[in-house]
């Protein structure tokens, strides 16, 4: 048996368009921090065990040296990494404090890159993408044509959504199809 | 009217750039910056459309969106669109154009025959002429006759080849309408740092400006407007032409940017794009549209709006007619005088409502060589197919030859955008127009929409406008310069007061020519006691569709005050309704068309699905596999075949669209029991059980089964359709209901991939593949959870059966998932495993009477379903109460039951249950061809006193397919009745 992993967008190439990329970065690692009420701060001690840093603010995301924390919700959080993370988050976190979800294959991330990307995610994305609104490692749940993702600005021309792997080659789909133009 | 192009001027045309278009089968010529409007009257087309209802001949009447005779056909085949507005239409090469409502040609129209009976057809004549008759007659007679012969056009037929879009927007300062005021807020607004969008529903900024032989800062005003505009975009913010802002919406936007409107590729381009513009300020500079006069024989065509013809003029250097006159009541219409006579046009008479006739304005007809009447009327018109003369009524009245007649009532402030966010219009009597009453709250209107008309009042107020809404938002203003404009009339040609609102009497004096709707019509609307403004619109058709009032409000409202003789604030005006201008509903399915109206969800499996012969049926987004076809193979051949493998071999099935929640935390099992009608707290690790919860009222909401993976961690599964909706009820139960408890839930259903293998060799093939479980039948009992691994890939094994075999569940990691299924594909070789699909799926649990989606329809309860010895009586858990309530206990409620087909036919379902009562009493929920009971036809059914009339014999009946089956009433679990095939 092999270790092989089949992503829905393996394989995939990425029509070209014009002054925007659109690529998968695997993702090796996903997982959920959750804190009960009042237990922040012990989740977050948790997370320093682990040299991470703490559940970020509503809707920002905090990078670390490979990986980054995204705000999920109330005392919530996604943390992706390059090392896998759930079996060291779950023995760190107290189970009366909070829980640990393995998130690592129930999302893929597609990362839309450069000038035009804000203009081709508008169209799909209701959330205010301007940088003075939703600056680098502004973090959004929201929706692109009916599919739930989760929208992170990367760099300040980069985004990174993780829509549910499920609707990866829909997300797909949509994407080639909202950049194949060049604006007006 | 004919129209020619003038050999000098046209701020907008290109006179080098030559285009080609044909209008009514015949090939034209026009030049580049031409509208369809002004090619036509350059080439001397006077008629270019027929009315709705008279089928009158109708020309050109304006020269922007408030074209009221010019409704014309674009494009051909899937591109074809009706009731174009032909001053809106830009000229391209190859635009393909038609008349409308004319049969067999423009020139000849068979339907002008319904002007003869005009007195028949006059308003509310539906209501009074085609009554009467036998039954059907106005669905098979009337109906078809009117539609026929009414018509804004025809929609195409054929799908629409382009594609469009949508935007989201989001701003500080949304500024509607790029004329001079428009221009000079998003200046404003933008030099204060405000993020600024600015649209205008025109090829191009400048409004007024484009047509204005003025000069503004020392230059041409259009091109001041274009260098402005320029600038804005350079500085940043969003400038859209070709976009028209045309709803408002809950504090949104709703607009409609003409991309590529025109035929042709367009290259990936959609051919228009709807925004949704989110913003915080919004100037509203949408200007002002000229009020027609309403006198007899107003419709000709050649008579048209006196700025449009002004604007044709200097924009496009076109005159409307070779001889002109103008009938006016006010001083703007004599910047018209002016501009037609500078460009060589015989400008013959001036009508003038006003017994008086400002200075200013009297030396422009005199310096025109043009006769002034002034304290006259225009009391009718004369020619055949378009205007030859007109006669002049009043004491020095008489007969004039004309070819065109421009005409000027005064403007109406466009408020349609305010009204529709509920600011009601004010009337001004000194302005004999509505202007904007207060406004919401972030509004501020500027330039002629406020009645202020002078372009230097525009430019003033429009700047000021900008550093308001920047103010209001905080930021530092440091006021702007103000242009100036050259001219120096241009205050006392707008200054003055106009007429107010009249009409001259006589016939065919139309107040809306969209419609055919004339003066008359409101006098029999006010006779008829149809008196109330909103009872007028309706009644007469007064302003509808793509009108919107433009033309049309204060005509139809000044008639109806005379006849009340009240003032016209209390006969009061509609409140207008989006959309501003007829929106494509291309443009509002943007691209959710086809295949794409909405996403699909791929389970991890889909490619082998795919490629051994899978049809795949759609569960919410979810595709799966509906049955694997082998050659010769039709859907009933094939889950025929596979239901019947599981029940002597082995067969695998992929459940990866369960919902799957994990419940996780130190309360999680108290949450669970209180959620479930039957108890989970003693629920030991490693093991599973089926639960079925409730909603609050007591009707059964979803069942499944949860796993106990370790102390504080659960793995609940849902129905595919209900995944959503199950995790919604639990996060508001936690939130609102039990805040205390320490549990979180979490979407897993995209984390696992899940896949059932069952039959008699279900055992021997997992067995054979994972290890690290001991698969037997003690070590693992049913309803445990075991973990082991498919060669390195962990993988939790639960023993669960729907079909009622011996059966197991593998999940693993979704990524892992296509990997795990083909490694137990292999294992089960030797045994011919085949994969099946939700029809097989159906036909197994229908045979062990277990319930499904069609069973748990949102009606049934527990004890409906023969489920009710399961709701634990020792705790209280969601439902619990009202599921007591002695009506949802009632025996002749429908109860679950099953069916045998007596004449072998196949059971419809949906059919209803009919007995000798002749009534329905109850209905089939989920039937089958059933290869375990020697192919009986089976099915489970929802009846009325259902386990009571076991073994009494029914009609199955379907009339909508026309199908009748006789069938007899059974116990739901038709196969193992004690259960012994998945216990071995």
């Amino acid at each position: 048996m092999s270790e092989r992993m089949a992503r829905p967008l393996d394989g995939h190439a990425f029509r070209p368009a014009p002054r925007i990329a659109v690529t998968e970065r695997p993702i090796a690692s996903l997982v959920q921090v959750a804190a009960f009420p009042g237990m922040v701060e012990m989740v977050n001690a948790a997370l320093a065990t682990l040299s991470l840093p703490p559940l970020p603010a509503p809707t920002r995301a905090t990078p670390f040296a490979g990986g980054v924390v995204m705000d999920a919700g109330p005392a919530r959080a996604l943390v992706e990494s390059e090392r896998p993370l759930f079996a060291a988050l779950d023995d760190a976190v107290p189970k009366d404090a909070g829980t640990v979800t393995d998130l690592s294959h129930g999302r893929i991330c597609v990362s839309v890159a450069g000038p035009r990307a804000a203009w081709v995610l508008a169209k799909g994305v209701a959330v205010d993408l301007h940088d003075s609104a939703f600056p680098v490692d502004a973090t959004a749940w929201t929706t692109l044509d009916h599919m739930g993702v989760v929208l992170r600005r990367s760099a300040p021309e980069a985004f990174d959504l993780y829509p549910y792997r499920g609707f990866g080659r829909s997300l797909a789909a949509w994407l080639e199809t909202a950049a194949a133009e060049d604006g007006r | 009217m004919t129209g020619y192009r003038l050999a000098t001027g046209g701020s907008g045309i290109d006179r080098t750039r030559r285009l080609g278009f044909t209008f009514a089968g015949r090939p034209y010529g026009g030049l580049a910056g031409d509208t369809l409007a002004s090619a036509l009257i350059a080439n001397g087309v006077g008629v270019v459309g027929r009315s709705f209802k008279y089928h009158r001949p109708r020309g050109v009447t304006a020269a922007g969106p408030e074209e009221a005779g010019a409704l014309v056909s674009l494009g051909e085949g899937g591109r074809h669109e009706p009731n174009a507005k032909a001053p809106m239409v830009p000229l391209v090469e190859g635009l393909v154009a038609d008349g409308q409502n004319a049969w067999p040609s423009l020139g000849f129209d068979v339907g002008a025959i319904n002007g003869l009976a005009g007195p028949l057809i006059s308003a509310g004549f539906y209501y009074k002429t085609f009554i009467g008759g036998p039954r059907g007659t106005w669905t098979r007679l009337f109906e078809p006759v009117i539609r026929r012969a009414a018509g804004m056009g025809r929609a195409a037929t054929t799908p629409d080849p382009d594609r469009y879009e949508t935007m989201n927007a989001t701003c500080d300062v949304l500024v509607i309408g790029a004329g001079p005021a428009g221009l000079m807020a998003a200046t404003a607004a933008l030099a204060a740092g405000a993020r600024v969008i600015l649209a205008d529903e025109r090829e191009r900024p400048g409004g007024a400006l484009l047509h204005d032989l003025s000069e503004v800062d020392g230059v041409p005003a259009p091109d001041f407007a274009a260098a402005t505009a320029a600038r804005l975009t350079d500085g940043g913010a969003v400038v859209l032409p070709r976009t028209t802002v045309y709803g408002h919406y809950d504090g949104r936007f709703g607009a409609v940017e003409r991309v590529v409107d025109h035929p042709g590729d367009p290259h990936g381009l959609p051919r228009q794009r709807h925004w949704q513009i989110r913003a915080r300020h919004v100037v509203l500079a949408t200007g002002a549209i000229e009020r027609p006069i309403v006198f007899p024989g107003n419709d000709r065509p050649g008579v048209m709006l006196a700025d449009a013809a002004r604007a044709y003029a200097n924009r496009y250097g076109v005159a409307v007619g070779r001889r002109v006159a103008v009938f006016a009541a006010h001083d703007g219409a004599y910047r018209t005088v002016r501009d037609l006579a500078a460009a060589g046009i015989d400008v013959a008479a001036v009508v003038d409502a006003r017994p008086a006739v400002p200075a200013a304005a009297a030396s422009l007809a005199e310096a025109a060589g043009a006769r002034l009447f002034a304290g006259h009327h225009v009391g009718a018109t004369r020619g055949r197919k378009g205007l030859a003369g007109l006669t002049v009524a009043g004491a020095d009245g008489g007969s004039i030859a004309v070819d065109a007649l421009l005409v000027s009532g005064g403007y109406t402030p466009t408020l349609h955008l305010a009204s529709q966010a509920g600011a009601r219009p004010q009337w001004d009597d000194a302005l004999a127009a509505f202007r904007p009453g207060p406004l919401p709250e972030g509004w501020t209107a500027a330039g002629a929409v406020t009645g202020r008309y002078a372009t230097t009042d525009a430019l003033e107020t429009g700047a000021a406008a900008g550093e308001a809404a920047a103010a209001a938002l905080g930021r530092t203003v440091a006021p702007l310069a103000r242009p100036a404009l050259a001219a120096a009339d241009d205050a006392a040609l707008t200054a003055t007061a106009p007429a107010a609102p009249f009409h001259v009497a006589g016939k065919k004096a139309f107040v809306d020519l969209e419609h055919d709707v004339t003066s008359a019509d409101i006098a029999l609307a006010h006779d008829e006691g149809f008196q109330a403004v909103e009872h007028l619109k309706r009644y007469t058709t007064l302003g509808m569709a793509t009108d919107q009032g433009k033309t049309s409000n204060v005509n139809g409202l000044a008639i109806m005050a005379e006849h009340l003789g009240a003032p016209i604030p209390t006969v009061g005006t509609t409140r207008f309704r989006p959309p501003y201008t007829p929106v494509a509903l291309g443009a509002l399915a943007g691209a959710e068309t086809g295949a794409h109206v909405r996403p699909t969800r791929l389970t991890p499996m889909h490619d082998w699905h795919a490629t051994h012969g899978a049809v795949f049926v759609a569960t919410g987004a979810w595709l799966r596999p509906r049955a694997y076809l082998r050659p010769g193979e039709g859907v009933r051949e094939a889950y025929i075949r596979e239901a019947a493998t599981v029940r002597t071999g082995v067969g695998i099935v992929d459940v990866s669209s369960l919902g799957k929640i994990e419940v996780a935390g130190p309360d999680a099992a108290t949450l669970l029991d209180r959620v479930y009608a039957n108890g989970f707290a003693k629920l030991p690790v490693g093991r599973a059980r089926y639960g079925v919860m409730l909603r609050e009222d007591g009707v059964v909401f979803d069942d499944g089964t949860t796993w106990r993976l370790g102390e504080t961690r659960f793995l609940m599964t849902t129905t595919t359709a209900n995944a959503a909706a199950v995790l919604s009820h639990l996060e508001v139960l936690l939130a609102t209901a039990w805040p205390d408890l320490r549990v979180h839930v979490t979407s897993t259903t995209e984390q696992w991939a899940g896949m059932a293998v069952a039959g008699p060799l279900a055992r021997t093939t997992l067995a054979a593949t994972v290890a690290g479980i001991d698969f037997a039948n003690e070590a693992f009992p049913f309803m445990a959870v075991r973990e082991g691994a498919i060669g390195e890939v962990p993988v939790i094994v639960a023993r669960l059966s729907f079909s009622g075999e011996l059966a197991y569940e593998v999940y693993c990691g979704a990524h892992h998932g296509a990997a795990v299924w083909e490694r137990i594909m292999a294992a089960g070789a030797v045994h011919e495993i085949a994969p099946y699909g939700v029809e097989a799926l159906g036909t197994l649990r229908i045979e062990k009477g277990h319930v499904s989606g069609p069973e748990l329809d949102g009606r049934t309860t527990l004890y409906d379903l023969g489920l009710e010895r399961m709701a634990s009586a020792k705790k209280a858990f969601v439902g619990s109460v009202l599921m007591r309530r002695p009506a949802l206990r009632d025996p002749a409620r429908k109860r679950f039951v099953g069916l045998v087909s007596l004449d072998g036919k196949p059971i419809r379902s949906g059919a209803h249950l009919v007995g000798p009562s002749g009534r329905s009493e109850g209905h089939v929920t989920s039937t089958t061809h059933s290869p375990a009971l020697a192919g009986a036809e089976i099915a489970l059914a929802l009846l009325s006193g259902g386990p009571d009339r076991i073994g009494e014999e029914l009609l199955a009946t379907d009339p909508v397919r026309g199908n009748a089956v006789p069938v007899r009433v059974a116990d739901p679990l038709f196969f193992d009745k004690d259960g012994s095939r998945m216990h071995v």
